[in-house]
């Protein structure tokens, strides 16, 4: 945090219109740059999927031009497909956060890109669990357990125990069945 | 951010006045910390662009074409008002002349852009000097 934004941020008045400059100022850089990473997407696009009208997008995008409320954030995270985080925290984090946002690289991926989640998708059949828990060259320790290992076998075998318990039960036991 | 994307530099008047700094003073502090998150935002964007960038003011009612060459300006709301910040670029640097506000297509105050028409030329021919914005 630089040493002039800790020294504004002394001033009680300077702390309370902080935090509205961060949503006033803040959200129309933040929706810009989502938008800007889905080229896809025109300001009509985000109206339909918010339920809003363009006007009021163009208005959303324009610095301190509107005022969202945590409803209309929410309408927009609904429309990306996304979280929003609401809740209270130290000015030294906020402030934190405000310095290091970068308008430019800033971005959040929608629930099907959403990196925290790619691996845990649920998978269609129990060949296509054993085909990512155990890439082409890892093989042969599936061929292995067809042998006749049963899975709890398998389970100690592999290196990505941590990976396979954490699929859900109903697959573990499809994939069971199918190596039987 | 250590190195903004666009820097910005404060125009000083001959007699050693940084404007800048006198208009950010006289603002509110709401409008203060409105100014300091939009152009913090604005020195970490490198493409400058509308609707928060106007670059062109040749076709603003009433301005002289000529004079205003090159002169373009921040834009943002607080506080109600349409709040500007004249400049023009120079070696990838943004250079702050005169902030002001805007209504109904009328600038306050009202001679901005020709006194921004003015210190542009004082820069450009080196009799006015600038310093790092860093408000």
């Amino acid at each position: 945090m630089t040493s002039r934004l800790v020294e504004k941020l002394r001033d009680p008045q300077y702390r309370k219109a902080f935090v509205a400059s961060q949503i006033n100022i803040g959200i129309p850089f933040q929706i810009r740059a989502i938008l800007r990473n889905r080229p896809e997407w025109t300001q009509e696009t985000l109206a339909e999927r918010a339920g809003m009208l363009q006007p009021r997008i163009s208005g959303l995008m324009k610095p301190g031009k509107t005022h969202p409320n945590i409803e209309t954030l929410r309408r927009l995270a609904e429309a990306f497909d996304c979280g929003l985080l609401v809740r209270f925290a130290p000015f030294s984090e906020l402030a934190r956060w405000s310095e290091d946002f970068d308008p430019e690289s800033f971005t959040v991926p929608d629930f099907e890109h959403d990196p925290g989640f790619i691996d845990r998708k649920p998978l269609g059949s129990a060949v296509e669990l054993g085909a990512r828990l155990f890439p082409r060259s890892e093989q042969p320790s599936l061929a292995a357990a067809q042998d006749g290992s049963n899975l709890s076998n398998l389970v100690v075998m592999d290196r990505r125990k941590q990976a396979l318990a954490e699929q859900p039960s109903q697959l573990l036991m499809s994939c069971a069945g199918a190596l039987r | 951010m250590s190195e903004w994307r666009t820097p910005i530099r404060c125009y000083i008047s001959p007699a050693g006045n940084n404007k800048i700094l006198d208009w950010y003073e006289a603002l509110s502090t709401p409008e203060k910390t409105d100014a300091d998150e939009f152009l913090k935002d604005m020195r970490k964007t490198s493409n400058w662009q509308m609707p928060n960038y106007r670059r062109k003011l040749s076709n603003v009612k009433g301005a002289d074409k000529t004079k205003v060459r090159g002169l373009g300006e921040l834009r943002w709301t607080s506080e109600k008002k349409e709040h500007r910040l004249l400049g023009f670029f120079g070696n990838g640097i943004w250079y702050a002349v005169l902030g002001c506000t805007h209504k109904q297509n009328i600038y306050s105050p009202r001679d901005a852009l020709v006194t921004a028409a003015k210190r542009k030329e004082e820069i450009e021919t080196g009799k006015a000097e600038t310093v790092e914005y860093d408000l």
